[in-house]
């Protein structure tokens, strides 16, 4: 029973179809034939462009898209890149104004931070740690300074875009006392001044 | 060229009016018998007991209110005075010696309680004051010195503060300690700058408003400059203050411009600056013309100080590697290592006769401390011990005491002992924040 149901509701369906079909032919005057040929390839045509037309403009979004966060992604490496320059400090000993390993190996980061910008010019601060008199302090910083200098001198990078300051003691980067804390107060630090 | 003549003439009176109706008339009263020079105190022993003098209340024939008044302000600023050298046992007698002068006075009492004795009497009329002052070595029996002295009222401090210098250049052979001032460093504004007080820390005065970092103030010789360093204009450079309101100058050559020091007598200071490879010595003219290189080497030098003749230096070297004071001679150009003890000595000052140099030394067992030792080497003596460190010594003009900054209470705060490490107490107790780097003028 639904097996003929079914089969008589396709019947129907089809002469439905080829009634509208007919309908719509009878209102046009020219060749039916050539002219449903002619829609159907038009129809084709347009398909085909508007589907190329989108795939190119999804391609060039997507390409766009790509070209953004390769931006992004390249601005944030670049502002990392200067902060890590800028935040990344070099240490000394107790009375030192000796580069150790560490600090040299961070020289040499910053130094291909500033061949990567040639239009950089940085300032090196020199600082101690509170013992010891603030005089003679001053001068220490002023060496540690220009330790950190002169070792970019080497890496190739210009006298001229490096300055120097010395803070002696009277810039702390972590207050109070200690071998904890004046470990974290001899030290150099970088800043760019123009880029 | 006769009109141009009289002009200083004329100025030259007034300036004598002035000085003998308004000003302090010091005139040796007319006694017969004169002393022996000796001096009485040697400040030159540490091991001195303070010398016990008796300073009764002040005396006056007269009786009124005002003169009331002016007996009681003046005897207790009188004894203020003696006590602050730390040199003295101030003896208080509440009541008027049995006389003035010496032919009045019991001194076979007197002597089982102390070895000197001030008198005074004072006469006031329509605001002008007349004080005469004494002072007798009871053991000889014997008048030391005696002044009197004319002028306001108002003047009345400023009169006795005139005589306490005069019995000090009698005691000590150097009256500069009460007419001297203080320069040092406080934070308390937010930023470290430079202030300015009385010999006592009184009557404080701001000296600066760089609002960046003022530090290392030094006296000219004839106390009319102050030098410091500032980061006024973003790095250290020295600054040249007249504090007669005229014109200052800026030292600035390189990067550097450090821990200035003027030259005994002279318009031209010392001081650090990184020219060459590191920080060096050099010698300037007070409006900052380079003269020459004092100290130049491996490393460091910075810290210079002048015996009082100019002709030697001491200052701190790292050329053998640690931090030690070195007197560089200038007439024959020859550089002596002074400081053997430690691995740390820095911050040397030329006492003002010349015979000692105090200087910060820093050891693993004792922290930061003050140290004495001679020109020559010898007589090392450590003056403090902890809590908290010690150090910038910086002498007062007669180099009987020593003012330096300490943090045995918290805070940096200004200290001060006389030169062989006694009666060590707060000098500058007034103030909030830190205060550091005292400068006694000269």
């Amino acid at each position: 029973m639904d097996r003929y149901f079914s089969k008589f509701a396709i019947a129907l369906l089809l002469c439905l179809v080829f009634v509208a079909v007919g309908c719509s032919t009878k209102k046009t005057d020219v060749d039916p034939a050539a002219q449903e040929q002619e829609q159907v390839e038009q129809t084709e045509q347009e398909t085909a462009d508007q589907e190329a037309k989108a795939k190119a403009e999804a391609e060039e979004e997507r390409l766009k898209a790509e070209e953004l966060a390769r931006q992004k992604k390249e601005a944030q490496q670049k502002k990392e890149a200067k902060a890590q320059f800028e935040n990344k400090k070099i240490y000394f000993s107790f009375d030192s104004s000796e580069l150790s390993e560490e600090a040299r190996q961070t020289l040499e980061n910053k130094a291909e931070w500033m061949r990567s910008n040639p239009d950089s010019e940085i300032s090196v601060e020199g600082h101690c740690d509170e013992r010891g008199t603030a005089e003679y302090n001053l001068a220490l910083g002023e060496r540690r300074a220009e330790s950190a200098k002169k070792y970019l001198n080497a890496l190739g990078i210009e006298s001229d875009r490096i300055d120097t300051i010395s803070y002696g003691e009277e810039k702390p980067a972590v207050e109070g006392s200690g071998e904890e804390v004046w470990s974290q107060n001899r030290r150099a630090e970088f800043n760019i001044i123009s880029e | 060229m006769k009109q141009k003549r009289k002009f200083p003439k004329f100025i030259f009176n007034i300036f004598l009016f002035t000085f003998s109706v308004m000003i302090l008339t010091a005139v040796r009263p007319c006694f017969a018998d004169d002393f022996d020079n000796l001096k009485f105190i040697d400040i030159n022993n540490p091991f001195i007991n303070k010398t016990p003098i008796a300073i009764p209340q002040f005396t006056s024939v007269e009786n009124n209110s005002e003169l009331k008044k002016i007996i009681t302000e003046g005897t207790s600023y009188l004894r203020y005075l003696f006590k602050f050298t730390s040199y003295f046992e101030i003896i208080e007698e509440d009541f008027a010696p049995e006389g003035i002068t010496g032919s009045e006075i019991d001194f076979e009492k007197r002597k089982k309680n102390s070895e000197l004795l001030v008198t005074s009497a004072l006469y006031y009329n329509n605001g002008i004051l007349e004080m005469e002052l004494r002072l007798f070595d009871i053991l000889k029996k014997d008048l030391i010195t005696g002044k009197r002295y004319k002028g306001k009222k108002e003047d009345l401090k400023k009169m006795l503060r005139r005589f306490a210098s005069e019995v000090m250049e009698e005691l000590f052979g150097n009256k500069g300690l009460f007419e001297s001032r203080l320069a040092f460093v406080s934070d308390s504004s937010g930023e470290k700058e430079i202030y300015s007080s009385d010999f006592d820390g009184s009557n404080i005065s701001k000296l600066t408003s760089d609002k960046s970092i003022a530090i290392s103030p030094s006296w000219s010789y004839d106390n009319n400059w102050i030098a410091y360093t500032s980061y006024k204009r973003g790095i250290p450079e020295i600054y040249v203050k007249s504090l007669k309101g005229g014109k200052g100058y800026i030292i600035s050559q390189g990067r550097l411009n450090i821990t200035p020091e003027w030259l005994p007598g002279k318009f031209a200071l010392a001081a650090v600056m990184s020219i060459n490879k590191d920080p060096d010595i050099f010698i300037l003219t007070g409006k900052g013309e380079m003269l020459k290189t004092a100290a130049k080497g491996w490393g460091i030098d910075v810290s210079p100080s002048f015996s009082p003749d100019g002709a030697k230096m001491a200052f701190v070297s790292g050329r053998r590697g640690s931090p030690q004071i070195y007197i560089k001679n200038f007439d024959t150009n020859k550089i002596q290592r002074l400081t053997f003890e430690g691995n740390y000595n820095t911050s040397p000052a030329w006492s003002p006769s010349g015979d000692y140099i105090s200087y910060v030394g820093m050891t693993k067992e004792d922290g930061i401390n003050i140290y004495l030792i001679r020109p020559d080497g010898t007589g090392l003596r450590q003056l403090t011990t902890g809590p908290g460190d010690n150090e910038e010594p910086s002498w007062s003009p007669d180099g009987s005491l020593i003012a330096f900054t300490s943090t045995r209470s918290g805070k940096k705060k200004i200290y001060m002992m006389t030169r062989f490490g006694n009666d060590q107490r707060i000098l500058i107790s007034n103030m909030a924040g830190n205060q550091s780097d005292p400068a006694w003028s000269r």
